[in-house]
Parts: structure tokens; C-alpha cells; sequence
């Protein structure tokens, strides 16, 4: 069975809920998805992994009082199978480059549609380093 | 003193036979068959005539009895046998050259007198002609076999020239020790092994120790630990000959612990057998010069930075401008969007049938493109100005003018029209992105401010095939306003040029734009008249679409042991528009990448037609496996472990390896 076939349960660490609530909307109508919950730090989410582990964690890059890149590292160490895709306001290269070197599996700026948000976190499942068009023109751009 | 002697006394038979006899006088110099005056004429007086130095007897009188050559040399004048006392010279002084030695106290005068042989008191003989010569007699008394007395023989060596050397270099070194003491600087003499011979006052200034102290220490205690390797190697050259003589600045150590900066020029002193034996060293204070030079270095780097804070300050201010009017104007379209959006969500909620609720959707879909192209022309003018523009960026205007335009416009005052024309086939742009919307937004701020007061103000972008060359293209912003008059003109590209007044510009904005255009490559002009309106326009080089989208076919394969490795190889390939070869395409890759690879295999990829460069997933390998490989330029070390970084920084080679015209030329 390949991972698109099994269920893939998606975790969100974003401080703001709207992000949260439209993930888990379009999870509701994506067959395969299974929306486990939307956390404001990526610490609150971590703890909620000793319970349940999501299949693909979509994680903010700004989000007051935590520090996700710390919070990447961490969850590469001691979740190497759990996949995160970087969600984020923000295009710059060094946070891209920062992102993918903390153990990131994609990076996703956030002036995409939702399907192609989508496509993007599937292709990461499956096991490729995903990045949104605006992420690649900021990496390429950047020396 | 004894009265002269008569001629009879000099004909004294008794000391003629006793001593040499012969009588004949003639002259010294030109007579050849000149001889022992007042000797018997046989071998043993000749070899008295030929002795090189001067020789004569006197009877127990003191009376002259015999003088050989040498003798009449020395005297300058003949004296006359058996009459003159105690020598053939008139007037002799004492060594000191200065006081007169009485005839009769010459020292043949005293052997004579006392009977006894006088040694080594130098007189001084003056000659008929002034003329002086330094003389050392050496008198003897003579006995006759009974052990009487019967006069004295001296022997007079000439010790001029000798004492004329001495005298010379006793003058040299006292000019030498002048010189050495007196000098402005420091002057050591050092031997083979460092050790301080001898020092000058200077010197001792300098160091602030004193000669005692000096003389006891070697360079290698006096100079700083950090100067002294290089100070040793050059000294080496000297004694080895590879080096006549050398400057160093250094550091010594002061008496006080400090260290004082110098300059020393250290040149070798010969022995005997040419050979360099000590070294004289010059040594120049140079502390105040060298403070002088850090103080004008500091100077110069506070000079600067206050220049750059200030260019800083200017270009803040220039940004800070631009971004007030950007966010009124953006301010004013956010609202005008969000009150629309809102009002067709509002009819969404409100709508009964499927297609009102179609319509309603697509209203707010459009309302969100045209927020996100203004969120793009926002990023491009957010990204940070100074950072390198990217050389290898061609932006395709039709596009890039779809995201920006709402910018612009946000920027505009409120009535002013902005028009565009850009034809569809327009070759690509040499400008980036983010260039194009920071130089256009600027001539865009300028044609707004020309136009403040106008109702009818109109400001249009345009571009187009430069006419003049090709692979060039011309993009212009022309505004209607007042035009500028031919001074303005001319000094509009000029930094800090402006006719706003400081307080609206920096006078910087035309200058920026300049120097982003050039360092791209290009020019920009401008063109006006009085009342009818400005005309910026720069010349970019432009490549065909056609050429511009060569980077697609650009192939790589890539084979690295890690999946993620490979994923993040294929993202960044991906990013920089370089296709990944499936395994059935492969052989046609430019770029290979491999996790480390025999060189066989390297060297067979590249020899292969298609292909570029070898990116090698490894740290660089030995000297001896690059010269291995026919053209290891080619080959590209991402190193072993390396971050995001770095590999974007060995596929940005790449990918310039690939594309470069020099590398097709050389594997068609």
C-alpha cells in the first residue's frame, strides 16, 4: 500500500485559527485526509504527539513566543517519520534554506490556492521536497 | 752646544778608515754613480748605498762622517762630511710636530753624548724646502776593538707615509664615530650571532636602554616575538648572500616594557676574505608615523562610515518616502477591495440559485488575484536594495507588469492615469523583477511629482524593440507634465540634484536608477522639453523568448544513496528551471550529480557530448584524482554533507557552467 492510500493525518501550528480552520474545511471534502488539530506553538503540538503521531505536521515560520525552527529540529530528531511542510507570510531565502537545513520536507509561502496547497503537501507525503512557486523564485533569486 | 766642525775634521783620516772614508760628494738624485759619501769604496759600503733606509755616522764628536742615499733623501740636502753635527738636517721638532728639537738634543746628539742607544723617539725632520717627514732614529754608539769610542751610527726609518695612513684613519673613524654618535638615527653593529656590538646615543633613545645595558643583548631580546621569524629568515638571505641588504619594520622593547615600531635597513660588514661577519643596522623611529598612519586610517574608516550612514540615512528616507506614499495609496485599493469582496460575499450568502452563486464566486476569486498581484509588486519592492541584483534573471515585461501594476497605480495620486503599452512578442529583459519595479517605481514617483498640480496628469509605461540594436529593448516612462528645461536636464542623473527641495527628495532617486540599470547592463537617458512633458527611458539587453527558455531543456540526472538528498537536489534544480532526467533520458543530462564517483566515470561523463559538469556529493578529492581528469574545471565538490547553502550555490554554478556560450563552443 502506498502513503496516498493510506490515511494521512494532518496536524497545523499556526498562530492564527483561520489558517487551522480552512486546512481542516478543505481536509473535510479530501479523501485520504484526516485533520488531527491546529495548535498555536509548535511546543503545544509536540506534546500532543505523545499521544497521536500525524503523518504530515503544516507548521507556521512566524509564530510569536515559539521558535520553529527549534521546534523543527526537534521533531526531526525524535519524529524523523513524521513529515513537515513550512507554511508561511514569508518568501525570503534565508527562511526557505533556513527550513529545508532544520530537516523541513517543503516550504509553502502562503499566497497559494488551497488546491494547489494541497497538491504541494500530498507530493510531500509521498516523499518529495516541495516548494511553492514563490519559495523556488526567492531561492533561485538569492545567492 | 758644540761649535760646528772645521772642513779639516771632516777629512779626519782615524774615523775615515774607522768608519767609511770616502769624501766624494755629488748629487743624490742625479748622479748615477752616486755612493756612500765619506766610505771606502768596496762591496760592504755599496750594500750600505742600496739599504732602503737612510744611514749615517758621526766620529765621538757628533761630526757627520758618512751619509748614504737614503740619508740625503730624507734631509732633502747633502751634509758636509766631518763638519755638520749630529745629523745632515737643519731644523727638526719633537713627534708633536709643533716644538723644535735643538740639534744638539736630537737623539744622536744623546747617543753620542751619553754613549748609548736611543730607541723610539719619533722626530719630526724639515727639509731646505719646508717639507716634513716623520722619522724614527734608531743611533748606536760605535767602539773600536779596543772598546773605545769612536762616534755612532743611526739608522733613520721614514715613517711619513705610515703615519700619513694613520693620520687618515685616524680621521676616517673620527668621522665614522661622529657620524655614528651624532646621527639622527639608531645605528647597531651586530655580530654573526645577533649580539649588539655597538650602539649610538640615538639608538639608546630609541630603545630607551643604555649602551652598557645594549651591548649586553641580542636583536632577538629586543624585538617583538611576533616580528622576529621574519626578521631571521631575511638575515639568513644576507649570510647565505641571496640578499645585499633589507628593510623591516619591527617592533623592539623599551627599557619601560613598551614596544616602539622601527624601521631597520640592515646591511652586511665584510671580513678579510669578503665574507659578510657582522651587519651595521639603521634604525628609524617610525611609532609617529605609524600612529599618524593608524590615526589617518581611523579617520578614514569614520570618514566612510559617517558617509555611508549618511548615504544610509538618505536611502531610508528615500524608501520611507516612497513607502508612505505607497501605503496611502495601497491603504485606499485595500479598502476599495474589501468593501467589494465583502459585499459579494454578502450576495453569496443571499444567492438562490446556482449560477448568481457561480458569478458572485468568480467576483471574489478576481478580487483575490488582483490582492495577490498586489502582495507580489509589494515583495518585489520590500526585497532589500542593496542586495546583489541576480545577472542571470530575465523578466518577461507582460507579466512582470501584471503583478506590479497595481502597485503603481496604489502609488499614483488619486485622478492621474496610468497607461501601459507592451507589445505580446517582447523579447525578455535583462532587469530583474525586483530592479525593474524599484527603477520603474522611481521614474513613477518622479512623473507623479511633475504632475501634482495637473487634473489631467498621465503617466505611461511603454517598452520596446530597440530600433538601434538588437538583442537591446527600450522601456520608458513618459509623463505630460511641465518637461524640464536643458540644465535640469543635464544634471537630472547627478546625485543629490533635485528640484523638489530637500525636504520632498533625497536627489538620489534618478542616481539609484542609473546604477541599477547599469550594473545590468544597460543605460538610461532622458528627454524633454519645456511644456511637453519628460521622457525616461532606459536601454536593457534583452534576449528572445526562445533563447531565454534554452535553461528549460537544461536536463540533469541525479544519484545520490539518501532520498532526501535526492528530493532536495531535485527541489533546487527545480528552482533554478532544471529539468530532472528520468532514468529513460539520462544520457542526454548536462549536469550529473553523483554521491562521489570513480574518476573513470567522471571522466567518461564528461567526454560525453551532452554533457556540462559533474557535481560530486563529496569533500574535493586528492591533487592527483583531479589531474586525473581531462577538464576537472568541470568538475563541481557540493562537499560531503552540505547545507541548502551550499548547494544552491554548486547548482547556481552549474547551471552558469551549462548555459556558458564558452563551454558550448569547446563540446558542440
Amino acid at each position: 500500500m502506498t502513503v496516498s492510500e493510506s490515511l494521512v493525518d494532518v496536524v497545523v501550528v499556526d498562530d492564527n485559527d483561520l489558517i487551522g480552520h480552512s486546512v481542516k474545511r478543505w481536509l473535510s471534502d479530501c479523501a485520504g485526509y484526516r485533520f488531527l488539530g491546529s495548535y498555536k506553538t509548535a511546543e503545544a503540538a509536540m506534546l500532543s504527539f505523545k499521544s497521536v503521531q500525524p503523518t504530515v505536521v503544516i507548521m507556521d515560520v512566524n509564530i510569536p513566543g515559539s521558535d520553529p525552527f527549534k521546534a523543527l529540529r526537534q521533531m526531526s530528531a525524535h519524529y524523523p517519520h513524521i513529515r513537515v511542510v513550512m507554511l508561511s507570510g514569508h518568501p525570503e531565502s534565508r527562511h526557505v534554506a533556513k527550513a529545508l537545513d532544520c530537516g523541513a520536507v517543503g516550504y509553502i509561502v502562503k499566497d497559494e490556492g488551497m488546491p494547489h496547497i494541497m497538491d504541494l503537501i500530498r507530493r510531500a507525503v509521498e516523499g518529495e521536497v516541495v516548494l511553492s512557486q514563490t519559495a523556488k523564485d526567492s531561492l533561485a533569486r538569492s545567492g | 752646544m758644540e761649535p760646528l766642525q772645521s772642513a779639516t775634521m771632516r777629512s779626519d783620516t782615524r774615523h775615515a778608515e774607522n768608519s767609511f772614508g770616502r769624501t766624494s760628494l755629488t748629487d743624490p738624485v742625479t748622479d748615477p754613480g752616486y755612493s756612500v759619501r765619506g766610505a771606502p769604496d768596496d762591496s760592504y759600503f755599496r750594500l750600505v748605498e742600496d739599504l732602503p733606509a737612510a744611514i749615517y755616522t758621526t766620529d765621538a764628536h757628533g761630526r757627520v762622517t758618512m751619509f748614504n742615499r737614503k740619508a740625503a733623501e730624507l734631509w732633502g740636502r747633502e751634509p758636509e762630511i766631518g763638519a755638520d753635527l749630529w745629523c745632515g738636517s737643519w731644523k727638526i721638532f719633537r713627534s708633536d710636530a709643533v716644538t723644535p728639537l735643538p740639534l744638539d738634543e736630537c737623539p744622536m746628539a744623546v747617543a753620542v753624548r751619553e754613549r748609548r742607544a736611543i730607541v723610539g723617539d719619533e722626530i719630526l725632520v724639515e727639509r731646505p724646502d719646508g717639507s716634513r717627514r716623520n722619522v724614527l732614529p734608531h743611533p748606536r754608539p760605535m767602539f773600536d776593538a779596543a772598546g773605545a769610542f769612536i762616534g755612532a751610527v743611526n739608522m733613520l726609518i721614514d715613517i711619513t707615509d705610515r703615519r700619513q695612513i694613520e693620520l687618515a684613519l685616524r680621521e676616517s673613524d673620527q668621522r665614522f664615530r661622529t657620524m655614528f654618535n651624532q646621527a639622527a638615527v639608531g645605528i647597531c653593529i651586530v655580530d654573526g650571532d645577533g649580539r649588539l656590538l655597538e650602539v649610538n646615543d640615538r639608538m639608546c633613545q630609541i630603545v630607551g636602554r643604555s649602551k652598557e645595558e645594549l651591548v649586553t643583548m641580542t636583536c632577538q631580546s629586543l624585538t617583538h616575538p611576533d616580528d622576529w621569524a621574519g626578521n631571521v629568515e631575511l638575515v639568513e638571505k644576507v649570510h647565505r648572500r641571496e640578499l645585499h641588504e633589507f628593510s623591516i619594520e619591527k617592533r623592539y622593547l623599551r627599557r619601560d616594557g613598551s614596544w616602539v615600531w622601527v624601521n631597520v635597513s640592515v646591511a652586511p660588514l665584510h671580513d678579510d676574505s669578503n665574507r659578510p661577519h657582522q651587519l651595521v643596522a639603521i634604525v628609524e623611529d617610525i611609532s609617529e608615523r605609524r600612529s599618524f598612519n593608524a590615526e589617518l586610517q581611523r579617520q578614514v574608516t569614520e570618514r566612510t562610515a559617517e558617509l555611508e550612514h549618511a548615504h544610509r540615512r538618505l536611502r531610508e528616507r528615500e524608501r520611507l518616502a516612497a513607502m508612505g506614499t505607497l501605503s496611502a495609496g495601497l491603504g485606499h485599493d485595500l479598502a476599495n477591495l474589501i468593501m467589494p469582496l465583502r459585499a459579494h460575499l454578502d450576495a453569496m450568502a443571499l444567492s438562490r440559485s446556482q449560477e448568481d452563486l457561480a458569478v458572485e464566486i468568480e467576483a471574489v476569486r478576481r478580487g483575490l488575484d488582483y490582492l495577490r498581484r498586489l502582495s507580489v509588486g509589494l515583495r518585489q519592492m520590500a526585497v532589500d536594495i542593496t542586495a546583489e541584483p541576480n545577472s542571470h534573471e530575465y523578466t518577461d515585461l507582460t507579466v512582470w507588469w501584471s503583478e506590479a501594476e497595481g502597485v503603481f497605480k496604489a502609488t499614483l495620486p488619486r485622478g492621474m492615469r496610468l497607461n501601459s503599452r507592451i507589445p505580446a512578442d517582447l523579447p525578455l529583459c535583462a532587469l530583474g523583477k525586483t530592479q525593474l519595479t524599484q527603477v520603474i517605481f522611481n521614474l513613477m514617483q518622479n512623473a507623479a511629482e511633475a504632475l501634482a498640480h495637473r487634473a489631467d496628469g498621465q503617466v505611461c509605461f511603454w517598452a520596446e524593440r530597440d530600433p538601434a540594436a538588437a538583442g537591446s529593448i527600450r522601456i520608458g516612462v513618459t509623463d505630460n507634465g511641465p518637461g524640464m528645461d536643458p540644465e535640469v536636464l543635464s544634471r537630472c542623473f547627478e546625485p543629490y540634484f533635485s528640484t523638489k527641495g530637500p525636504s520632498i527628495s533625497t536627489g538620489m532617486g534618478l542616481g539609484f536608477v542609473r546604477s541599477v540599470v547599469m550594473s545590468a547592463g544597460g543605460t538610461v537617458t532622458a528627454h524633454s522639453t519645456i511644456g511637453n512633458g519628460a521622457t525616461l527611458v532606459i536601454t536593457a539587453p534583452s534576449v528572445e523568448r526562445s533563447e531565454a527558455t534554452r535553461g528549460d531543456c537544461v536536463r540533469a540526472v541525479i544519484s545520490l544513496a539518501s532520498p532526501r538528498q535526492t528530493s532536495l537536489a531535485i527541489a533546487v534544480f527545480d528552482a533554478l528551471g532544471v529539468t530532472v532526467c528520468t532514468n529513460g533520458d539520462g544520457a542526454r543530462a548536462q549536469i550529473w550529480v553523483a554521491a562521489s564517483a570513480p574518476t573513470d566515470q567522471v571522466s567518461a561523463f564528461l567526454n560525453a557530448s551532452a554533457s556540462r559538469c559533474v557535481i560530486l556529493w563529496q569533500d574535493p578529492p586528492a591533487e592527483e584524482t583531479v589531474s586525473a581528469v581531462a577538464d576537472a574545471g568541470r568538475i563541481i565538490y557540493c562537499g560531503s554533507n552540505p547545507d541548502t547553502l551550499a548547494i544552491r550555490s554548486c547548482f547556481k554554478r552549474a547551471t552558469r557552467l551549462v548555459a556558458s556560450p564558452h563551454v558550448g563552443k569547446e563540446f558542440p
